[in-house]
């Protein structure tokens, strides 16, 4: 591959430091792939399909009303990141784990944060995630998001910021083991020479962490993977789970709650008690007894069981109240407060519009900011407003001036890059990285995480439910 | 039926089941050295060491890397443990069997071998090896299902039983017994990453869900072990591949002295189960005695049966006992 044939990029790129001379992390990368002929890179990129079809990765859309299952969009090239520097990113991700979770025990419980003025209490008090079903609830080790993906980005000097705390059911992880089968069988020579270190293990740690929620103390405590079933856009990565954890894979119908407020099972062998239970179901449909009557995904009666601690729940209903872009913009200050300690990773600069100041200064510049609210995730109801119309322009204006509190706006952010293979030979494009945080008893972070990439050349939207791609993710001892 | 047929069908299950367990071993092997860091690595001589045919490796080559060590396991015909030997063999011995063979059973074996022939060469190229060894179990697996729905239940099936059983209770082994003396004795700072090797002895038996059902995800080393060793549901397992043998032995006539030996060795596999603790030195007894225990059984078989017992020295080519 001709590295010179690489368009310069005037964003932080991952793999090249400048024009044709790669970055220490990635030397090894980029001889190697210097070393490959465009026919043979296309021969992998073909080869990397073919392994995709084969091991079924595959992610479903929804797309005028019918369910589409797609293979799921890989690009070849891995992306580096130095050991050293993951080192701190970890410690960062684990201080703010922490931070957000102390928050929302103390949301539901004291409250103390709000009386002490750093929240504003509009904030929670109008949140449609805040359920007012989980107040004075403290889940076991005082843990509410037990798993987190949290969305980090490089700015133009290659600073990682943290752009989402995604608390209620991230997703992708399944997806970040797959990319690293699928590099090694297309890419095995990689693996010799340089020390990359292993993910597929995540699985293991999500059990250990699960069972150590468990009511009962007891060897094997019964874990089951509640799912919302085949359409669900996330269904491989359900099914992926609980296949390498060895739990049950269940729908709300497959379970029921007695009389004794306990969580069962339905099996051949009659009722089967469930201690815990990893639910890839929205809050507002798990109990038909107390959130969405109609739903027909969840299990009447479970936020019983659970509020009784007969059941743990992960991550704990009601966590999402920590996840919305408004709260976001005040997690440095969580930290400073439970932890007395800095932020070790820096937020995105955000303006909230239900301060004036910050209001009038997003209506004003709203042709050079991104626009979201506060509740959506998935990168729906978004508007980048450089590459907006001026019709979008006004009809965001009115937006916000109807419901300011649903609002926040950032600035344009200069994405990192990394090379892509495209027809065309290699080419840059924009990415970010989310890393999966678990914590039960004790925190740990995925060695990397899942990198995606927006696949359409200059686009910054990197969600695979809009085209975006993924690479497999190296943190590379040197 | 003839001892020189039974013999033969013996070692025909043997050589299948050796080119299957070696190709998974090969393909274990070699992914996990892709997933470990450089800290972590192992040497390429440890499946030589499984194998046990260091010595006749060292005559050949003079270091035990990546290339030479495939090379001999996969396509080397001086070595008669390797994937080509071994279907070269399995195929020999079917060619004098065939009036006892469903009609398929040979004609598999004679594409298996050519598959093995065409392709062993390039796949000591790390791109092409996966493909070619995922092929060839499960070309293996497909004679092994033609034969278990089709030979009838008489008394070849029970030796083509017995030799399937025997070699993977013995390759099992080994795996083990190798896997336990390197890695129980490795500082934790080395070890940091053997839990993937762990998982990887478990895939290389085709076992990670089977074992996940039953354990959950954590791969303790106790915990594969047992599952390897003891867990008679699972048809891999050493305990399984006994008691099978034990099954089909039933059929065979002057079968008392097998019978007598065999249950000493469930014996002593069920009490491995029930400990405890892993003590290295007790595992390695443990293990010396298991591959005893199975060089006996083996013996017994020949003494009893086959023809070497009656005419040695006509079959001296045909029971190579490289094992034993």
């Amino acid at each position: 591959m001709k590295w010179n044939a690489y368009d310069p990029t005037p964003f932080y790129d991952e793999v090249l430091e400048k024009n044709a001379k790669p970055r220490p992390v990635a030397k090894h990368l980029f001889n190697y792939l210097k070393s490959l002929e465009n026919k043979e890179l296309q021969a992998r990129k073909e080869a990397s399909q073919l392994c995709i079809e084969e091991m079924g990765v595959s992610f479903t859309i929804y797309s005028e009303g019918n369910n589409i299952d797609r293979d799921w969009p890989f690009d070849i090239i891995p992306r580096p990141i130095p050991a050293d520097e993951w080192k701190g990113i970890e410690k960062g991700l684990i201080q703010r784990m922490k931070a957000l979770n102390l928050f929302i025990n103390d949301v539901y419980n004291d409250q103390q944060i709000l009386k002490d003025g750093i929240v504003p209490r509009h904030l929670i008090d109008g949140s449609s995630n805040y359920l007012k079903a989980c107040e004075g609830i403290t889940p076991p080790h005082g843990v509410w998001a037990n798993i987190s993906g949290t969305d980090l980005v490089r700015d133009g000097e290659g600073t990682f910021r943290v752009l989402e705390d995604n608390l209620r059911v991230p997703s992708g992880v399944s997806y970040m083991i797959e990319n690293r089968q699928i590099t090694k069988r297309i890419f095995p020579e990689l693996f010799d020479t340089q020390s990359i270190l292993p993910v597929s293990d995540y699985p293991v740690h999500l059990y250990d962490m699960l069972a150590s929620l468990s009511p009962r103390e007891i060897e094997f405590p019964v874990i089951a993977v509640l799912t919302p079933g085949i359409y669900n856009s996330a269904y491989f990565e359900h099914s992926f789970l609980a296949q390498e954890m060895g739990a049950e894979l269940v729908e709300g119908a497959d379970l029921f709650v007695d009389t004794d407020d306990c969580v069962y099972m339905r099996t051949v062998n009659g009722k089967k008690l469930v201690d815990v239970i990893y639910r890839r179901i929205d809050d507002t449909f798990l109990d038909q007894e107390v959130f969405n009557k109609d739903s027909m995904l969840g299990v009447p009666g479970i936020m019983r069981a659970w509020k009784k601690g007969n059941v743990a729940i992960a991550n704990a209903p009601g966590s999402g109240v920590a996840d919305d872009k408004a709260v976001y913009a005040y997690v440095p200050d969580m930290i400073k407060y439970y932890l007395n300690e800095e932020a070790i990773l820096p937020n995105v600069k955000t303006f909230l519009c239900h301060i004036e100041e910050d209001y009038n200064y997003t209506l004003e510049n709203i042709d050079k900011l991104v626009v979201k609210p506060v509740n959506e995730s998935g990168g729906y109801g978004i508007l980048i407003g450089p590459r907006a119309t001026k019709q979008e322009h006004e009809e965001f204006r009115a937006l916000i001036k109807a419901n300011p509190r649903n609002y926040v706006s950032q600035p344009m952010l200069d994405l990192s890059t990394a090379p892509v293979i495209t027809d065309e030979g290699a080419s840059h494009r924009h990415l970010d990285l989310r890393p999966f945080i678990l914590q039960g008893k004790d925190c740990w972070v995925t060695k990397g995480g899942l990198t995606r990439v927006a696949m359409v050349k200059g686009s910054l939207v990197v969600n695979s439910s809009q085209g975006g791609g993924s690479k497999d993710t190296w943190i590379v001892e040197t | 039926m003839l001892s020189r047929n039974a013999e033969r069908i013996y070692w025909m299950g043997r050589y299948i089941e050796r080119t299957e367990d070696t190709a998974r071993l090969l393909n274990a092997f070699s992914h996990v050295m892709m997933d470990l860091p450089k800290s972590g690595k192992l040497g390429w001589d440890v499946l030589l060491k499984i194998m046990a045919t260091e010595p006749l490796f060292y005559e050949h080559y003079e270091v035990a890397n990546e290339a030479n060590v495939v090379k001999f396991l996969l396509d080397d015909i001086e070595n008669p443990s390797s994937i080509r030997s071994a279907v070269r063999a399995a195929r020999e011995n079917a060619r004098t069997l065939r009036d006892r063979l469903p009609l398929e059973g040979w004609e598999m074996l004679n594409d298996l071998n050519l598959f093995i022939k065409k392709g062993a060469g390039d796949a000591s190229r790390k791109r092409n090896r996966f493909q070619f060894l995922t092929d060839t179990i499960t070309k293996c697996q497909c004679f092994n299902g033609m034969i278990r729905t089709t030979l009838s239940r008489n008394q070849s099936y029970e030796f083509l039983c017995m030799g399937a059983f025997m070699e993977r209770a013995d390759m099992t082994t080994r795996t083990l017994d190798i896997a336990a003396d390197i890695l129980l004795q490795r500082s934790d700072e080395d070890g940091v990453f053997d839990i993937h090797i762990w998982m990887e002895i478990l895939k290389a038996q085709n076992a990670v869900m089977m074992y996940r059902v039953k354990n959950g995800p954590r791969s303790s080393p106790r915990a594969v072990m047992r599952f390897l060793i003891g867990e008679e549901d699972f048809p891999r397992s050493i305990k399984h591949c006994v008691d099978s043998m034990a099954g089909s032995v039933q059929e065979l006539p002057r079968n008392e002295l097998f019978i007598e030996n065999i249950e000493g060795l469930i014996a002593s596999l069920d009490k491995f189960v029930e400990q405890n603790e892993l003590v290295p030195a007790d595992l390695r007894t443990f293990f010396d005695e298991t591959q005893q225990g199975l060089n006996e059984l083996h013996s017994i078989i020949a003494t009893t049966w086959f023809l070497s017992a009656v005419a040695p020295e006509q079959t001296q080519n045909q029971t190579q006992e490289e094992t034993a």
